[in-house]
């Protein structure tokens, strides 16, 4: 039984498309908002969640670990140590409490739910790491419009989300793709 | 178009709303007159610099590390770092109480705080 087949490499393509869409998002939001007047700098409308949430739903979890890992490690070229430690601890808690949300498989919350709870978790994370790199809690002054704002980009990016899977299911059955893995019927 | 939201969404978002709403009561700065305020420059967690900005009559810059602060009558800003974000630079000029700025590489942050804030300055 070969060790690499035909799904092998469709699986590390697709995983390669979603993971170049990440970065672009990334850069995108980098370069269209810098600093938001208000609000504390370094909050990101979160665009890069949706590939993270998507992966969440219909990959798994190594999947979706490996997305969040790729854009920090792109992060940590481009924009430093710093910026790489926030990038990971948001991103990191952010898409484990998306998995561990979806895994609960809850009646009466939908992925936009998830995706407020993920994109405030993501928030939170990255504030905490911001507090302790610069050894002060001055920063969590900042913490209530930060869970606003992340209610906010939750939601644009779960309805996003929840657009773009019907849609990406239609092409599954292209043969290249071989269909999405794991995917859970929702 | 068919229905996105479900009542737990909804619950979990006022939630959250509340939460944050709640803090922000808590934590609402004394928008005191401008007349005793100064501004904090920290480095690493400590406290590197009070500044009366009322008793400015000129400006100052202050060179931390690889960060330049100008501290003048109007305010603080950050004129040059060089971190890879610069969103430090980017923050603009602080001047009322509760404004802060911070550079993260470089750990250094500045704040306004008012007079209501504090009990005594030692500096």
């Amino acid at each position: 039984m070969p060790l690499r087949t035909e799904k092998t490499y469709s699986k590390v393509a697709y995983l390669g498309i979603l993971g170049a869409l990440t970065i672009v998002l990334s850069i995108m939001e980098n370069a269209i908002m810098p600093a938001l007047p208000f609000m504390p700098p370094g909050a990101k409308p979160g665009l890069s969640n949706i590939v993270v949430m998507f992966a969440a739903s219909t990959l798994g979890l190594q999947e979706t670990l490996l997305i969040v890992v790729f854009k920090s490690l792109f992060v940590l070229i481009t924009r430093g140590g710093s910026a790489f430690l926030m990038s990971i601890s948001g991103g990191l808690l952010s898409s484990l409490t998306a998995l561990i949300l979806i895994r609960m498989d809850m009646k009466n919350i939908s992925l936009i739910g998830i995706s407020v709870a993920a994109a405030v978790v993501h928030n939170i994370g990255q504030l905490l790491m911001s507090a302790l790199l610069t050894h002060t809690l001055m920063l969590l002054d900042y913490l209530p419009l930060l869970m606003i704002f992340g209610v906010v980009s939750g939601v644009i990016t779960g309805v996003i989300v929840s657009l773009v899977i019907p849609a990406v299911s239609q092409v599954q059955t292209h043969k290249y793709f071989g269909g999405v893995y794991g995917e859970k019927s929702k | 178009m068919k229905k996105l939201i479900k009542t737990g969404d909804m619950i979990l978002i006022v939630f959250i709303l509340a939460i944050s709403l709640g803090l922000l009561l808590i934590r609402l700065p004394a928008r005191a007159d401008t007349r005793n305020v100064y501004a904090e420059i920290l480095v690493d967690g400590e406290v590197a610099y009070e500044i009366d900005l009322s008793r400015l009559s000129e400006e100052r810059i202050i060179r931390l590390g690889s960060c330049t602060i100008c501290a003048g009558h109007e305010g603080v800003e950050f004129i040059e770092s060089d971190c890879p974000d610069q969103i430090c630079v980017q923050s603009g000029q602080l001047s009322r109480p509760g404004d802060m700025a911070a550079c993260v590489p470089n750990k250094t942050m500045i704040r306004i705080v008012g007079s209501e804030e504090m009990d005594a300055v030692t500096y």
